[in-house]
């Protein structure tokens, strides 16, 4: 079956990926590991503390609450981005579909990527090519980061120990910060979301997501990328309803230089993330029609 | 200046054995009434299909995983359809001898791209997944699909007028040592397992999370659809916690049918 064969498939890669996971851990662990001859004593004393803290007040309450709150009170410093979030509107024409008002520095070979990909469109501040976008019928791709970025559906961000993801209702595609303080995967796969690793700093979280598909467009205009792009985010909350992201995008095969954008969200309390399926409407209707002969249900 | 060190010292070491996530294994809560559920879940070296207990419904009820029978999904005795659910049922069986047989790829609804659905996801083949316990939310991030449930904690209830979706709508609550999930409104396109049992838009989906070891997840459903079952059944399985290192990974469904990656585009 099919389905077996890309089970298959996945848990090779899958085993591959664990024992360079193994040495990044290990190498993490290492770095924060406390010299073996001061072990013994932070046991000891460890110990008896946690004895004598046992029924302190702070050990019961973080017991009583749930995770959230928990992590709260473990980083007090951190800040918090938790919620849904709704892009907010464009400041600049054609900017629900890239992410500056002008040209980034290409390549040649991305000059020539991009009029591909734009051929025939008559608007300059139209999308690109709908015959060729990734993400449009037959390819049906994700998004993929940073294009995920320009989509209109909800994004929503919790935060636990060591991780904070961004769970985008577009795909849905879910992008997994490591702020735990580890490096990349030494080669890791390429993939639509990537491979990202984050630190706080002050009120920012810098992320910087290596390890793209090249398949993907980097916004709905049109432009390319190439697997070697790196984005770097950039996020902070300014205000209780804001979230500002500052981007960076860095693509040496493909742009002559790095360059910037930024988009602002706007906290949604009310909202709640639904689904929205890539060609849900047309790749997936077939199967209505072949095997169910178009039955809608009892 | 000894007292501050040992103060320090002692300060650091308490420090250090309440860092959070240090171990997959339970943490405690269960002693407040919410167990630990968190972590990376899967079933190694599982098959992809359901089964029928050996021994019959009794066996859903034991604890242990069987000598390993759990690894698949274990149905205690085959559902009583009715006329609908028999013929969707049949519609995906074409051909097949078992009950075990699994349905042909080209009758698969996931062969289409459609999203698995929400008890697919844990009675279907071997894909790990992720439980993240929030304040109000459980979340469970799967490496299928990239997919992601919410099991809202907060006391709601189902709400009137509420979208069919491919998740459905979900709501929990704890028990001493289980979440309790209740599931409503699935999109009726999706399977209940990886044999074919269909359900309709007014299913009721009961799913039962409690570690049932201290490495080892019980995962428990309960159908209830008398559109498609003459009467509720039940199945259950067992997942391993995976070490702290393993981590989900992206996979997207139609990734191999569709045309994606085709080497559409010369590269730099």
């Amino acid at each position: 079956m099919a389905t077996e064969r890309v089970s298959l498939d996945r848990k090779q890669e899958r085993a591959d990926l664990q024992a360079d996971l193994q040495l990044t851990i290990r190498e993490l662990k290492k770095k924060k590991a406390f010299p073996m001859r001061h072990r013994w004593m932070v046991m000891i004393l460890g110990g008896v503390g946690c004895a004598l803290l046992a029924g302190a007040p702070i050990a019961r309450a973080q017991d009583a609450q749930p995770p959230r709150m928990r992590q709260a009170q473990s980083s007090p410093a951190t800040p918090d981005f938790t919620g849904i979030w709704e892009k907010s509107r464009s400041t600049f024409p054609g900017g629900s579909d890239r992410f500056a008002p002008e040209e980034p520095p290409m390549t040649a070979w991305a000059e020539e990527r991009y009029r591909a990909a734009r051929q025939g469109v008559l608007h300059p501040l139209d999308q690109g090519r709908e015959d060729v976008d990734p993400m449009l019928y037959p390819y049906c791709m994700p998004p993929g980061m940073p294009r995920i970025h320009l989509r209109g559906q909800a994004m929503e961000i919790i935060q636990a120990p060591g991780r904070v993801y961004f769970l985008f209702e577009a795909g849905p595609s879910m992008l997994r910060i490591h702020t735990d303080g580890r490096k990349h995967l030494s080669n890791p796969p390429p993939s639509f979301m990537g491979d990202t690793i984050g630190r706080w700093d002050g009120d920012t979280l810098i992320t910087e997501t290596v390890g793209l598909h090249d398949w993907t467009w980097l916004d709905s205009a049109g432009h390319p990328h190439s697997s070697a792009l790196r984005v770097e985010q950039r996020i902070r909350r300014p205000n209780y309803e804001t979230l500002e992201i500052s981007l960076l995008f860095d693509d040496p095969k493909v742009y002559t230089r790095p360059w910037t954008a930024k988009k602002v969200y706007r906290l949604r309390p009310d909202w709640e993330v639904l689904e929205y399926l890539i060609c849900e409407d047309t790749v997936q209707e077939k199967y209505t029609q072949e095997v169910l002969g178009g039955s809608e249900g009892p | 200046m000894g007292k501050i060190v040992s103060g320090l010292m002692l300060a650091l070491a308490v420090s250090v054995f309440s860092l959070p996530g240090v171990s997959q294994a339970p943490s405690g809560g269960a002693s407040k009434g919410i167990p630990d559920l968190s972590g990376v879940w899967d079933r190694p070296g599982a098959g992809n299909l359901a089964r029928i207990s050996p021994t019959g419904p009794e066996a859903l009820s034991s604890a242990g995983g069987g000598g390993g029978g759990y690894s698949n999904f274990i149905v205690a005795e085959r559902p009583s359809m009715t006329t609908w659910g028999k013929e969707r049922y049949d519609a995906v069986r074409v051909g097949l001898k078992d009950y075990d047989d699994q349905p042909p790829d080209a009758l698969d609804h996931e062969r289409y791209c459609y999203p698995r659905g929400p008890t697919r996801m844990f009675t279907g083949g071997a894909w790990p997944f992720e439980i993240r316990q929030m304040a109000d939310v459980v979340f469970f991030f799967f490496e299928r699909d990239h997919w992601v449930r919410r099991v809202f904690m907060d006391g709601r209830g189902h709400p009137d007028g509420y979208l069919v979706t491919w998740m459905g709508h979900s709501i929990g609550k704890y028990e001493p040592d289980t979440l309790v999930v209740d599931t409503v409104l699935v999109n009726d396109i999706t399977w209940i397992d990886g044999l074919g049992h269909p359900h309709s838009t007014d299913a009721q989906f009961t799913e039962r999370f409690r570690r049932s070891g201290r490495d080892q997840l019980e995962y428990t459903i309960r159908v209830d659809d008398p559109k498609a079952y003459t009467k509720p059944w039940e199945g259950k399985r067992v997942f391993e916690v995976m070490p702290r290192s393993f981590e989900i990974m992206e996979h997207v469904i139609c990734e191999e049918l569709l045309e994606m990656g085709a080497p559409r585009n010369p590269q730099p």
